[in-house]
């Protein structure tokens, strides 16, 4: 009896162990080694410079789960295996939908900062933007087969600058399929402890 | 040779139902089983844990939420193996970018400070996406089925004794044009042969891609018109697909009139946007791998949308090719810009 409940408690231990990951990680981005730990403790005091609220919705808003159809959204440890795979790679971008500004505050390291009205329609740096990323331009219409892997994030769940970026991509036509969220943003990424990069980049 | 439904019987088939069916069905009965598995597991060690210690509320909740996170995660794992087929492009490109270091984060901040220096005007260039079609105008003096030939470079006009037949297939091929003119099609990736090819496909015009091929095929071994090089498969079939394509393109382009010339801008754009073809960069520029199926002429109308530019990449690949027909699976081609 004793020796079956000890198997079986054993047994659910395996299975929650097999889903805890150590949360670290090391890549290559941009010719520089980048390396996330959650050592960078003592800063999550700061959260509080993440914690915009968005102008759009007058004050006291939080965006939903899903940013857009067909876009998933992901925690810490799916973020990290994408910079360890994709961007190392250079298959996929980690992309900061803020505005330069708020980027000054602290970023995740290996991000690019892409504000999200670059993107607008109206942006006449729209089409270069897009280039860039990897789609092929052809009379006013856009092939994504070469196109960049993106992943997604702002300041966190009181803030749609990623949602924005997300639409505005999904406009031009970039597939669905391509983009990712990260949800949880500066402000779960700073409590988390997670390394953060300051200044402009 | 063909049978009526485009298949060649003597090299295997993979349908679109035996090739797709399994997958999912497999996925789905590995799913629950694992999930019973651990779902019984927690619910014992949950049972006999508050049995035998007598912290009952904590670990209760603990198990149940347990079996929540377990639950949640395995749609994000079949996720992850559906994407996967899309990461293990060619490593050994993604490798040579890796060792000079990605330009595109620097393009990108580079642009992005541009764009917010200056003051984000300039009215955009139309709809982007906008796919409607100019309406339909049916030119009626427009070219014959015989001129349509000879513009394409094929070889004489319909024989007397298949006048008929010509006269038919005319008829098939000004219905699929003026569906075109209507803006009443799509361009998109069917399978063929266990390829996905980009196609054009009429909504609703009585007109199914085999009469086509059959005329065109029948037309080919009397001899009524010869197949161009470029439209010469790597393994020496005809592309009909993109022979269809390239006539009703070509002969919309060259009618004299403005919907005319648009329509045949507007499967440029169709076929340009549908194009799954994925290219790497490497020393020589950017580099597609010819698959099967392939002519020249169906790569140049995934990069440029039009099946006739293909000289444009036949030039910069004489080295590989004396002849456009010369291709063969697994070649490096050069895409011109």
């Amino acid at each position: 009896m004793w020796a079956a409940t000890a198997l079986i408690l054993n047994a659910t231990f395996a299975i929650a162990q097999d889903r805890v990951m150590e949360a670290k990680a090391s890549f290559i981005f941009n010719g520089q080694k980048i390396e996330i730990t959650r050592e960078a403790t003592g800063t999550s005091g700061d959260v509080a410079r993440f914690v915009s609220e968005d102008a759009s919705c007058g004050g006291s808003c939080v965006f939903p789960m899903e940013v857009a159809p067909g876009v998933a959204t992901l925690g810490e440890l799916e973020v990290l295996d994408f910079l360890v795979g994709q961007v190392a790679a250079n298959q996929g971008l980690m992309i900061d939908a803020r505005s330069p500004a708020d980027r000054a505050a602290g970023f995740i390291p290996g991000t690019v900062n892409l504000p999200h009205h670059t993107l607008d329609a109206d942006n006449s740096f729209r089409a270069d933007i897009l280039t860039a990323l990897g789609a092929r331009a052809f009379e006013g219409v856009y092939n994504f087969a070469d196109a960049r892997q993106l992943l997604i994030y702002d300041n966190g769940p009181s803030n749609d600058d990623a949602g924005r970026l997300v639409r505005n991509l999904l406009e031009a036509g970039y597939p669905a399929e391509m983009i990712q969220y990260y949800r949880g943003g500066m402000q779960a990424w700073s409590v988390l402890g997670f390394s953060i990069q300051e200044g402009t980049s | 040779m063909k049978d009526a439904d485009g298949k060649d019987p003597t090299r295997p088939w993979v349908t679109f139902d035996n090739y797709i069916v399994q997958e999912p069905s497999k996925a789905q009965f590995d799913v629950p089983k694992e999930r019973t598995k651990a779902f019984l597991m927690s619910v014992a060690a949950v049972w006999v844990l508050t049995f035998t210690l007598g912290v009952l509320t904590t670990l209760s909740f603990m198990g149940g939420r347990e079996q929540l996170v377990e639950a949640s995660v395995v749609p994000s794992g079949i996720e992850q193996i559906v994407a996967a087929p899309a990461l293990p492009e060619e490593a050994p490109v993604a490798d040579t970018s890796v060792s000079v270091g990605d330009p595109v984060p620097d393009r990108i901040a580079g642009l992005v400070e541009a764009s917010l220096g200056s003051a984000v005007t300039r009215t955009s260039n139309s709809d982007l996406l906008g796919t409607v079609g100019p309406m339909s105008r049916v030119a009626e003096d427009g070219p014959t089925y015989a001129e349509i030939l000879k513009g394409l470079g094929m070889r004489g006009a319909p024989a007397e004794s298949g006048a008929t037949r010509a006269e038919i297939s005319q008829d098939k091929l000004r219905l699929i044009r003026e569906g075109v003119l209507n803006g009443t099609y799509t361009v998109k990736a069917i399978e063929r042969k266990g390829r996905e090819r980009l196609c054009l496909r009429l909504e609703n015009a009585d007109v199914s891609r085999q009469e086509v091929e059959m005329i065109l095929q029948t037309a080919m071994e009397n001899g009524e018109f010869e197949v161009p090089e470029a439209l010469r498969q790597e393994g020496g079939e005809a592309d009909i697909d993109t022979l269809l394509f390239n006539f009703i393109q070509t002969s919309l382009a060259s009618d004299g009139t403005a919907e005319g010339s648009e329509a045949a801008v507007e499967m440029s754009r169709r076929a340009f946007m549908a194009s799954k073809a994925k290219t790497s960069k490497d020393k020589k520029g950017r580099i597609y791998v010819v698959e099967p199926g392939d002519s020249l002429a169906y790569i140049s109308l995934q990069f440029y949308g039009r099946p006739s530019d293909y000289e444009k990449i036949f030039q910069a690949n004489r080295t590989l090719l004396k002849s456009p027909d010369q291709i063969q699976v697994g070649q490096r081609l050069i895409i011109p810009g």
